[in-house]
C-alpha cells in the first residue's frame, strides 16, 4: 500500500510541488485507484502476449532530409527566459 | 437568413443555390455565440468576427483546445498553458483550413481531456445545452455543447477512452472516434498516446462522414498514422442496412440503469426493422478494460506531460490542476522500477485479452451495438468528487480504444428530455460500414431535429 512517504517521493520525482493539503487529499485517493486497476491480478496473464501498438504497424521511415524549421522568434516567443536566440534554462550541473 | 442549426449540409446547399453567403453564415454563426455562448460556456477563446477571414464558400469550425492553432492561444483547457501561442496548426486544422473551414474560436475541455464530465477544465465548466444544470459530458464538453447549441456547425474533438462519444451522447449530437491510426494526431496535445483518436462532433451523420473525408490519411508527421486508403465516406451512405449482421454485447447491458435499458432496447428494434440481423455477442474481459485504461493512461501521460517543464512553453509545473496531477503522479509510480511489470506490463498483457474479444466478436458480426454511457446525463458536480466514480463513467468507452476500432456514437432519443446516445463499432478502418448504419439509423428517427429547450424562444 502506498504511504504518505512515497506519495511524496513520487510527487518530487514527477517534479510536481505539492501543499499540505493536497499531500493528505493524494495520500487517501492514490492508494483507492491502486486497488481498483488490481483487478486485473484476478486474471492469469503468463502465456500472453502484451500489445503495444495496436495497429502492428511497424518503424515508419522518412528521407533523412533537412527541411526549413520555424522561425526563431515564434519559439522564443512563448519561453519564459531567453537571451540571444538561446532558451535560457538553470545550469544542468550546479542547479540548485 | 436561415433557420436554426444550420448544418453542413445545409450550408453547402444554401451556396449551391446561392440562397446566402459566406458572410451571411458568419454573421448567423457569431450571432448565435454571442447571445448563447454566456450560458452554455464552451468557447475558450472566440476569434474576433473583424479577423475571421471569410472569403467563398467557407464554413465556421470551432477546435477542442487541444488542437494547436497556429497564433491563436492553445491551452488544452489548463492554466499552465494559458496565453501559450502555438507557432505551428495541426496537420487537421490545416487540412480543413485548405477545404475552406474557417476557425471561430477554440473550446472548453477538461485540463489535457483528463475527464469525462468536462468539470477538470481549470478554467469554468461548459453546460449541457438540454438542461444547464447538467454535464456536456467530456472530455470534448465545449465541442458538444457549442454543436448542440447551434453556435457551429462541426467541432474537432479527440476520443483516448470516450471523450467524444460520451459528450455526443449527453448533447444529442454525432461523435466519430476514428480508428487509431486513421487521422493524424500531429500538433494535438498528447495524452495517452497509444489510445488517442482525433475525431469530430457534428449535428448529423452525413456532415461526421463529410468531415472524415477531409481529415482522414496518412500524415508524414504522425508516425502511426496509417497507409490505409481512404474511401470516399459519404459515397453509398443511404445505401440501408438490410442483412448486415449487428452483435450487441451481452457484456455491455449488465449495469445499465433501467430507462437506459429500455431505450437501448427500443433502438434495437429500430435496427432490426430496417432490415439488420440481430446477434447476441460476448467480450469476456470488458469488466476488465477500465482497469486496464486506468494502467497505461496515467503512464502515458506521466511521460507525455513531462515536456509540460515551463522552460519553452507554458507555465510551471504546480500550475497543474488536481486532475493532471493525480495521473502524473500515477504514472510515475506504476512505470517506476520495480512495479512495470506488475502494472503496465500486465495492463498491456490484459489488453491483448480485450482485443482477442473483439476480433473473434467480428467473425461473427458486420459491427456491434452498445449504450455509450450505463446512466442518464449526470448533473454538475456529481461525478466530480470521486475520481473512481469519474473514471467509471468510461466502462462502456474504453474497451474500443483499447482495440483501436473506430466507433461512431448517434442520438437515440431522450430520458427525461435529457439526449441518450448509441454506439456503433466496426472493425479496424470500417468507418464507412459505421456512417452507412448510423444514417439509416438517424433517417429513421430524426433526432436532430429536436433542439435544446431553452433556445425555443
Amino acid at each position: 500500500m502506498l504511504t504518505r512517504k512515497e506519495v511524496e517521493k513520487i510527487a518530487a520525482l514527477s517534479k510536481i510541488p505539492l501543499s499540505e493539503r493536497e499531500l493528505s487529499s493524494f495520500s487517501v485517493q492514490l492508494p483507492k485507484i491502486i486497488s481498483f486497476v488490481e483487478n486485473l491480478n484476478k486474471l492469469d496473464t503468463k502465456n500472453i502476449f502484451p500489445t503495444y501498438q495496436i495497429s502492428g504497424k511497424k518503424n515508419e521511415l522518412r528521407k533523412d532530409l533537412s527541411i526549413e524549421s520555424l522561425p526563431i522568434e515564434d519559439i522564443l516567443r512563448n519561453a519564459e527566459n531567453s537571451k540571444d536566440n538561446y532558451i535560457m534554462t538553470k545550469g544542468v550541473l550546479d542547479a540548485k | 437568413m436561415p433557420n436554426d442549426f444550420l448544418t453542413v449540409k445545409q450550408i453547402l446547399d444554401g451556396y449551391e443555390s446561392a440562397s446566402f453567403n459566406s458572410k451571411e453564415v458568419f454573421e448567423f454563426f457569431y450571432n448565435r455565440i454571442k447571445g448563447i455562448d454566456a450560458d452554455i460556456k464552451s468557447f475558450i477563446t472566440v476569434v474576433p468576427e473583424d479577423k475571421v477571414c471569410v472569403a467563398g464558400k467557407s464554413i465556421p469550425v470551432a477546435y477542442k483546445d487541444i488542437f494547436t492553432t497556429k497564433n491563436i492561444q492553445t491551452t488544452a483547457g489548463s492554466h499552465i498553458l494559458r496565453g501559450y501561442i502555438p507557432p505551428y496548426n495541426a496537420t487537421v486544422v490545416d487540412k480543413l483550413s485548405d477545404s475552406k473551414f474557417v476557425c471561430a474560436g477554440k473550446l472548453n475541455c477538461d485540463a489535457f481531456a483528463h475527464g469525462a464530465t468536462g468539470e477538470n477544465s481549470d478554467f469554468f465548466v461548459t453546460k449541457n445545452p438540454y438542461f444547464l444544470k447538467k454535464t456536456a459530458g467530456g472530455s470534448s464538453s465545449g465541442s458538444a455543447a457549442a454543436v448542440a447549441a447551434g453556435l457551429v456547425p462541426v467541432a474537432t474533438a479527440t476520443d483516448t477512452g470516450g471523450s467524444i462519444r460520451l459528450p455526443a451522447s449527453f448533447t444529442n449530437t454525432v461523435g466519430i472516434k476514428p480508428t487509431y491510426g486513421r487521422v493524424s494526431r500531429y500538433g494535438i496535445i498528447a495524452m495517452t498516446s497509444s489510445t488517442d483518436s482525433i475525431g469530430h462532433i457534428t449535428k448529423t451523420v452525413w456532415d461526421n462522414a463529410f468531415v472524415l473525408n477531409i481529415t482522414a490519411g496518412f500524415d508524414p508527421k504522425d508516425a502511426t498514422s496509417s497507409h490505409a486508403k481512404v474511401p470516399d465516406y459519404l459515397s453509398d451512405i443511404d445505401k440501408g442496412i438490410s442483412g448486415l449482421k449487428i452483435g450487441i454485447p451481452k457484456e455491455y447491458l449488465q449495469g445499465l440503469d433501467d430507462v437506459v435499458e429500455k431505450q437501448f432496447d427500443k433502438s434495437v428494434k429500430i435496427v432490426k426493422s430496417l432490415g439488420a440481423e440481430i446477434v447476441e455477442v460476448s467480450l469476456p474481459h470488458t469488466e476488465y478494460a477500465i482497469n486496464v485504461y486506468y494502467i497505461l493512461t496515467p503512464s502515458e501521460i506521466s511521460s507525455n506531460l513531462a515536456r509540460f517543464d515551463g522552460i519553452r512553453f507554458g507555465k510551471q509545473r504546480d500550475q497543474f490542476g488536481d486532475e493532471a496531477k493525480r495521473r502524473i503522479m500515477l504514472g510515475t509510480y506504476s512505470l517506476s522500477a520495480g512495479y512495470y511489470d506488475d502494472y503496465y506490463l500486465k495492463a498491456q498483457k490484459v489488453r491483448t485479452l480485450v482485443i482477442e474479444d473483439f476480433r473473434k466478436a467480428f467473425d461473427k458480426v458486420d459491427a456491434l451495438m452498445a449504450p455509450v454511457f450505463p446512466s442518464t446525463v449526470p448533473a454538475l458536480g456529481e461525478a466530480i468528487v470521486d475520481p473512481i466514480k469519474m473514471y467509471m463513467m468510461d466502462v462502456l468507452t474504453v474497451p474500443v480504444n483499447l482495440a483501436g476500432l473506430p466507433a461512431l456514437s448517434v442520438p437515440s432519443g431522450f430520458i427525461d428530455a435529457l439526449p441518450v446516445g448509441i454506439q456503433f463499432i466496426g472493425k479496424h478502418f470500417d468507418e464507412k460500414l459505421l456512417y452507412r448504419i448510423g444514417y439509416s439509423f438517424e433517417s429513421e428517427t430524426k433526432y436532430y431535429e429536436k433542439i435544446p429547450n431553452f433556445l425555443e424562444k
